[in-house]
Formats: C-alpha cells, structure tokens, sequence
C-alpha cells in the first residue's frame, strides 16, 4: 500500500547494516544516531519510511544542526607550560561573551535566521553570514551564486521579513598562479574557481539590486583543494516586526521557485568530506531573476502584516523550514501540493530538496486570499502545502498515503549527544628564534614588492565588477579618494534617506596568525573587525559581531583542539573589547582526500569576524585617503617587533617570530578617544594598520589621495627601532590619522600619550622615510600606486 | 509533429567577441598559446511543432540584439569557417537551466502558444594549430564543468549530429 513511499529496514538492522544504509543513502549519521533512530521506531513498532529517514538525516546533519558546536566537549589544554582539563560547550562560550555584556544594543540574537541590533527606535539591523564552501569548491559560480541567494533569504526571512541593503564577500583561494600538475584529480584550478566565484557572487547580488560593498580574498595554497566562500547579508527591519510566531491553524504557504532535485543531500553532503566521486544533484543553480521577484512580494506582504512568521527554504529544503517552524506545534503537509520543476520527484526528494529561491510562510486563514492574490500579481509562486498543527508530531502525506509521521520532540531534540574529546598544545614553532634579518640595502624595493603581493594588493579588479551605489545607501565606498584608488577600511551605508544616521561594515580575517597560534588568531581578528569600523567612524561602543569558523578534519583529537582554542580567544577578545557576538555559523570538516594517494588535506583553521556599528552621523565619516599639504600624521598606539604570520615574512620567506598580541583594555581606550576626535571632525583621513603594517597604511593612504607624506619613523611609539619592525610588524591597535593642522593641539590633547606625530602630508608626489636621522629611502606615489593596483589579475 | 529546431546566436563580424577574447586569454594563461582566436555563440535548442515563420519570430523577437548580433536557424557555420574545432557545451539533464526557462516565459509572453521544450547551450570555435590533445585539455580545464555539463567536440569539418 505504500507506492510513494518505501519503508527503510532498520529495526531488523544490526550495527553493520546500519552504518550501510547511512552510507548509501549519503545520510552521514554515525552509528549511535542510527542506533537512536531504531530505537525509537523499535518502540513505535515499525520501521520508518525512507521519507522519515532522510528528514531525520537532514535535521540532524552537522551543517544544519552545529553538533560540535553544541556538545560538551572533554578538552585538555597545554599553554605555556600550564595543563588545564575543562569540560567546554563551544556555541555556549561566544553566548556567554553576549549574555555577559548584557547590551541593549542587541535586539535578538542566537535564536533567528539573523543576529538583529538596533538602529534606533523604530528600526533594527538584521545581519547574518553564511559559507557555502563545498559547492563552491564543486561549481564554482553556481555555489557562490547560491551562497549569496541563500544567505539574501536568511534576512528575508528575519523577524516578519527584513529588507536587504547590503551584501558582503570573502573568500580563501589557492594560489591563482599554481601549476596544474599540482592538482589533484578532481580539483579545479584556484584561477578558475577565484573567477567562478566572484563571478557567481557579483551576478547574483547585481540582478538581486543588492550592492556588495564589503569583503576580502585570502590567497594561501591550504585552500587549493577547499576554498573558502562566506557570503553575509545585511537588511533593515522594522522593531515591530521582530518577534514571530507561529500560530496553530496557519497555512503553511510555500513562495518563490519551484521544486526539483537541485542540491539533495546538500545539507548532509557539507558535512562529508570532498572527493573526486561528487554527484550532480549537490550542485544548486541560482536563479536571482526569481529571487528578486519574490523578495519584492514579501517585502509587500510584510508591510501589510500578512503573515506570522516566515523562514527561508536552506539546507533540507522543506524537511529544515518546516520541521523548524512547526517544531513547537507540529505540522501537517501535503507534499503534492508543492509546485515541481518537472515530474516523477519521489516524496523525499521534494521533502529535502534544496532548490532555490524558496521561502516558507505562516499565514493566518483570514489574511491568506490577500496574499496569494498579491503573489499572483507578481507572477511569483505562492501555493498551500498544509497546516501547522497542534499534534506536535510532523506529518507529511502524498496524495492520501502517509509518508511521514514524526514527534518534533524526538526530531529536533532526538540527536545523541557526541563524546568529543580535544586536547591543543601551543605551537612548538612560538619558540624558534626568529633568524637573523638579511641585510637590507633596498628598501624601497621591498616596500614595492610587498605592495603588490598576493594578500596585499588591491582587489580593485574584483569591487569595480559588483555594484556598490544601487540603493543610493552608500556613503564610504570600497574604494577611497577622488579617483577610486585606494582602499578603504569598511563600508558606511546611511539606510534612511531621511536620517544621517549610519552603520559601518567591516570584517577581520587572518589564518597566517592561525596557523601559529590559534588564540591570538582570534583576538587579531576581532580586533581588526573592530579597528576598521573605528576607522571610520563607528562608535566603538555601538558595536556587534559575528562570527564564522570554517575548519578543517575535526574528528581528530587535536585538530579539534585548535579550533575550542580559537573560540576560547574568541570569548576573551570580544569580553575585552565589549562586543556582543550576535549570529555565528560554523563550516567544519573543509578537507579533501586524494583518491590517488590517499592523503587528507585540510584547510588552515579560518575564522572570520565580522562587524556592524552605528555612526551617529555619516557628514562626521573620515576616509582613508590623504587629503591636504602640511596636514600632521600620526601613528596611534604601540609598534612592537610582532612579524609571526606577518605579510612581510611571508614574502620574504622569513620563518618564526612572535605573532601580534592585541591588548584590548588599552587599544579599546585609544578607540574612544580616537572616536570623540572623529566627532569633533579634527580627523582628515584614517587607515588602520594590518597586514603588511605602517608602511603598507601609508602607501594605501597616499594612492588614495594622490598625496606624499613625509615620515619619521624614529617618532613611532615602539619597543624594538629596527626599520624592519617599524615598517613592516603588524602590531594591532594601531591608526595612522591625519589630521587638521589647525586642531593639533586639541588633538594630542585628547590622545595624550597614545600618539605620535610621525610625519606630514606633503604634494610633492613623494613618500620619504627617515630613519636615525637619515633618509632611509624614498618611493614615488605613482610608483607606489602601480605596484598596489597591479597585483591581482582577473 | 515536434522535431527538434535550433538557432544559434553571435555577435556580427565588426562586433568583438568580448567573452571569446577572455576565452582565449584563460587557455594562454593555462599555457596553450597557440589558440589565435575564440569565437563564441549561444545555442538554443527547441522541440516544438512551430513552423519557420514562428522560429524566426522567436529569434529575432526574443533572441537576438538586432544591433549586434545574428542568427542562424536550422543551419550550420560553413566548415572551418570560425575555427578548426568547434566545442559545444550544454547541460547535462536534470540539471536547472534558468535562462531556458525564461525563453519559455517570454516566448508565452509574446503570445506563441506552441508547446515546447527549451534548452539552451554554448559553442566556442578555436582558432590556431590545435591538436585534438589540446582541446581536450580546454575542454576539461576551462569550458567544462563536468560535474554539471555535457560537451561534443567537432573538428573543421562542421558535420553536426543534430543537422
């Protein structure tokens, strides 16, 4: 009596048959959880359908779930000499940063398709970002096409329905000049796939009316075999519209694209490691032309307060937005009801399938003729596909038969928990002594080579491609100065056209430190999230952050060590410089076995942060572009010889050193002070300093303004004089400002001790740098600009 | 009756071939350099019953940029004419083919009501003194993701299996 649905034998299964039926069906449930999954059909006296079987895989797979995340796990630590054991809860540690600081500033957090902040009384920022690293490596531009697509309905589908206004990109490449014989079978060339990539990203959120405006693009030969691709998004809302409910009796009501067997097993597929032997149905195609139609709908039919609560159709499809949704009170579903791309879909595969462009909404009965009539209007999709019920139980029917029946408890709440244990021990290489510096005689050959190194040159030829002004919200573009040429720290959108009220967008990513020491990878990485919305503007204050972990292999010991130890820097960073986390997502097992060799290769442990924050008023936002003859520049904060991981040895190929430290308490002070200033609009220009240190600032800064400067470096604030450090460490919590030479003393005034004055503005095309007296060496703009803007080729 | 139709589109022969330079400039950076030239054409595949008239009107209503490009309907490039090799890539079944169903709607749109099934596809002519060996290189290297694509590969001689 069961045509559509085919029963899965697993009561009768023993340990072995049970792992088979896992890896057959690419479920990537381990034995206890099948064990768990017979028990409980054991106890209900039938064995499941492959419908319920597969809705359980989805909903218990790593991606959608966060298992590691979310355990306890047994972790032994041995850091500088010390041995510590802890019992550590990883999603529960970045939580306790937010539930410690307590800020007002955050509206809803942790619990949403979206982290939301507030704007101001009437509106909130909805902000979330997403990897979508496995398709990508696989299909390279339909991956990071759909990686935006998806990460776009995640704010649509925040609180009621948030309007998006801005995208974000980042994103971790081999090496574009590797030679192809490097390549394992199976793996495209990191040219193709960096091309693929933006490509898929800039099509997307171009057609979607969304501008891209912020990001960055690591190049490191870990990432060969697994790239990395985070897409964030960012929408506005109204305060009203961020509590959601789902109220019994409402119509489940499915909008947007049709169903086809797009990206089935997607969700358990992510978490399973990448080979050569991948099939089709994981990859998803976008369609942003269907996407923007409907997101242009919804937002309609949340001004018109239509419906109590929406959800965006991700990983599971159906199985995740609506098992979510109805996962207090249950849900009743007609599968053949779902509008299909073509015909002769099974039950399950509509139930899980990934295909795009869909979003799930609550809608009460008396609201549901106007909003379907709206949909038609649009010629968007909408159609009915069942009922959120009061059994608690999910169950889902084709035609009359029953294909589904499961207790949300059991669903949602049914995965055993793991036993993980990890162990991290400090990197042995900390100790090496750094080796002797090479003479230098040409510095400025230096300067020029590291400008136009792969991690420091400008991605001009990547922002120009995606639009950046549609939404006429975009204050600070990617590009600072007159001319577009340099680079700028984060990007400033006013949301309100009639409020000049702002928020600054910013990201800080760096796996070099990572891969020497995980914990003070994180801190460095906060903090340049926050230095570059500090930069300019944001109120240091008024700040919250995300964060993505994108990781290697972790079912080993100490693999998983590096990454509790990363979060543990996560937690201490963010409690030192008073930033709530409020969204996090994590990628893990980014490893690629060679069918040939056999080898695993996993990424370098990455972690991205990033960060929103409110400027009180966009006329007050500085740029990094050097503006006027005679102005002073200072240096804010301490240069100390910190070159571990630092871009300077990485081109010079320079091993050891002393990664940054940041030191928040003191940093977060000079950050105050240094917004007050800001406000008082005494600050002509600001750069950061970070990868590749002061000088690379410097260079970035007069390409952008098309001006010189004149520089001491003997002035800086430092521990250790050597050119090398002075130029080139990348110490944290460091600014270089220009600013109004009439206000100087009001300036250093306020920053007291935390300053130098290093040199000035000059517009004689030329950057001149004295050292001990003597000019160390000069270099021309135009020859400074050259380098920087010729580095990556598209 | 259904039969399968197909019009292929390109740019006009003063009109540089943007996407065939880029082309080109991606096989020399994977080391082939003696491609002198990519020529590129967009391929779209009907079954229908539509007769000539209704195909030329698909073409030239909904196809083609009438200031830059031209057509050819049911008719092949004359042999070697582009190129030596002539690769054509398309989709492999199953897999979302979003700009075909977009001709589907404005073909509805435009007020056609013939059924039919649209698929749609991409041919590069290579030009330069290419051995058999190099363009499959090309082809697995940079035209060709073979996760989701399907290609056929024709040498000069243009006699194509669907003509």
């Amino acid at each position: 009596m069961h045509e559509h649905a085919l029963k899965v034998d697993v009561i009768g299964a023993d340990d072995r048959r049970l792992l088979e039926i896992s890896e057959k069906n690419l479920l990537g449930l381990n034995l206890t959880e099948m064990k768990a999954i017979r028990k409980y059909f054991a106890a209900m006296g039938r064995n499941p359908t492959d419908c319920e079987i597969e809705t359980i895989a989805q909903t218990w797979s790593e991606h959608c779930c966060h298992k590691i995340f979310r355990t306890d796990i047994e972790y032994t630590e041995k850091v500088d000499g010390r041995t510590r054991k802890e019992e550590i809860n990883l999603l529960g540690e970045i939580k306790k940063v937010t539930g410690k600081l307590e800020s007002d500033f955050c509206v809803s957090v942790f619990k949403d398709n979206a982290g939301i902040v507030r704007f101001n009384d009437k509106y909130g920022i909805a902000f979330k970002v997403e990897t979508h690293n496995h398709p990508s490596a696989l299909e390279p531009y339909g991956g990071a096409g759909t990686g935006t697509g998806g990460v776009i309905r995640d704010i649509l589908g925040a609180g009621k329905g948030a309007r998006p206004i801005l995208n974000t990109d980042i994103f971790c490449f081999g090496m574009p000049d590797a030679g192809y014989e490097m390549l394992p079978e199976g793996v495209l060339h990191p040219r193709r796939i960096f091309r693929g990539v933006v490509s898929g990203v800039r099509d997307y959120g171009n057609r979607m009316g969304i501008p891209t405006a912020n990001g960055a693009i690591i190049f490191d030969e870990g990432y060969q075999n697994n790239c990395l691709v985070f897409c964030g998004t960012l929408g506005i809302i109204s305060l009203r519209n961020v509590d959601k409910k789902v109220k019994e009796g409402d119509h489940i009501v499915l909008v947007g694209g049709r169903t086809g067997r797009d990206g089935i097993h997607g969700a358990t597929f992510s978490s399973i490691q990448l080979d050569a032997n991948v099939s089709t149905n994981v990859v998803q195609i976008g369609n942003p032309i269907v996407e923007k139609k409907m997101m242009d709908v919804l937002l309609a039919a949340v001004d018109e307060g239509l419906f109590n609560s929406v959800t965006d159709c991700g990983a599971g499809g159906l199985s995740s937005a609506v098992g979510e949704m109805g996962s207090d009170i249950g849900a009743v579903v007609m599968l053949e009801k779902v509008p299909l791309k073509y015909r002769k879909l099974l039950p399950w595969e509509i139930w899980i399938s990934e295909s795009q462009e869909r979003m799930v909404l609550s809608v009460p009965g008396r609201n549901l003729q106007r909003l379907l009539g709206l949909f038609e209007e649009e010629d968007v999709d909408a159609t009915v596909i069942g009922q959120f019920g009061k059994t608690g139980k999910l169950e889902i029917y084709y035609r009359d038969e029953k294909v589904c029946e499961l207790d949300m408890e059991f669903l949602h709440g049914g995965v055993p928990r793991r036993n993980l244990k990890a162990q991290f021990h400090s990197f042995g290489k900390d100790r090496e002594k750094e080796k002797p510096s090479v003479k230098i005689s040409d510095w400025r050959e230096r300067v020029l080579k590291i400008l136009a190194s792969p991690n420091i040159t400008s991605r001009e030829a990547v922002i120009t491609q995606y639009d950046h002004e549609v939404q006429a919200r975009t204050i600070l573009k990617p590009l600072a100065g007159m001319e577009h040429r340099g680079p700028s720290d984060a990007v400033v959108l006013k949301p309100l056209y009639d409020d000049y009220r702002g928020i600054a967008v910013g990201c800080g990513i760096n796996p070099f430190y990572g891969k020497r020491d995980p914990y003070l990878m994180a801190g460095c990485c906060v903090e340049e999230a926050l230095r570059n919305i500090v930069s300019c503007g944001a109120d240091p204050g008024e700040v919250a952050i995300l964060d993505n972990f994108s990781w290697g292999d972790v079912s080993e010991g100490e693999n998983l060590g590096t990454l509790v130890r990363c979060v543990k820097g996560c937690r201490d960073f963010a409690l030192g410089y008073r930033l709530p986390f409020i969204s996090g997502k994590d990628s893990l097992n980014n490893f690629f076995v060679d069918i040939k060799t056999g080898m695993i290769t996993s990424i370098p442990g990455t972690l991205l942060i990033s960060a929103v924050g409110i400027i009180g008023d966009i006329r007050r936002v500085v740029s990094s572009d050097l503006k006027e003859n005679g102005n002073p520049l200072y240096l804010c904060g301490e240069t100390r010889r910190e070159m571990g991981g630092s871009q300077y040895y990485a081109v010079f190929g320079i091993a050891g050193g002393e990664v940054p430290r940041p030191v928040p308490a003191k940093t977060l002070r000079l950050m105050k002070k240094l917004h007050s200033c800001m406000e008082k609009s005494m600050i002509k220009a600001c750069h950061d300093c970070s990868d590749g240190g002061f000088m690379v600032a410097m260079a970035e800064m007069a390409t952008g303004g098309g001006m010189g400067a004149e520089i001491f470096l003997d002035m800086m604030i430092a521990g250790d004089t050597s050119p090398e450090t002075l130029l080139f460490s990348e110490s944290q919590g460091r600014f270089v400002v220009e600013v109004d030479m009439n206000r100087r003393d009001e300036f250093e005034g306020i920053m007291g001790g935390s300053v130098s004055n290093v040199g000035r503005v000059t517009e004689n095309g030329m950057l001149g740098v004295f050292h001990g007296g003597d000019r160390l060496f000069s270099l021309g703009i135009d020859d400074a600009e050259k380098a920087w803007r010729s580095g990556l080729k598209w | 009756m259904a039969q399968i139709h197909m019009i292929e589109v390109f740019n006009r022969k003063d009109i540089p071939d943007v996407f065939g330079q880029d082309v080109r400039k991606n096989i020399g950076e994977m080391g082939i350099s003696v491609v002198e030239e990519v020529f590129t054409s967009e391929i779209y595949r009907f079954q229908c019953s539509s007769g000539r008239d209704e195909l030329r009107r698909i073409a030239e209503n909904i196809l083609v940029d009438a200031v830059i490009q031209e057509y050819l309907l049911d008719e092949e490039m004359k042999a070697g004419e582009r190129g030596e090799f002539m690769v054509e890539v398309f989709y492999k079944s199953g897999v979302t083919d979003s700009v075909a169903d977009t001709v589907r709607t404005a073909v509805r749109d435009a007020g056609i009501r013939t059924k039919m099934e649209v698929s749609t596809g991409r041919r590069y002519y290579l030009r330069g003194n290419l051995t058999g060996k190099d363009v499959e290189t090309i082809c697995r290297k940079i035209l060709v993701n073979p996760l989701i694509q399907n290609y056929s590969v024709i040498e000069g001689k243009g006699n194509h299996p669907d003509a």
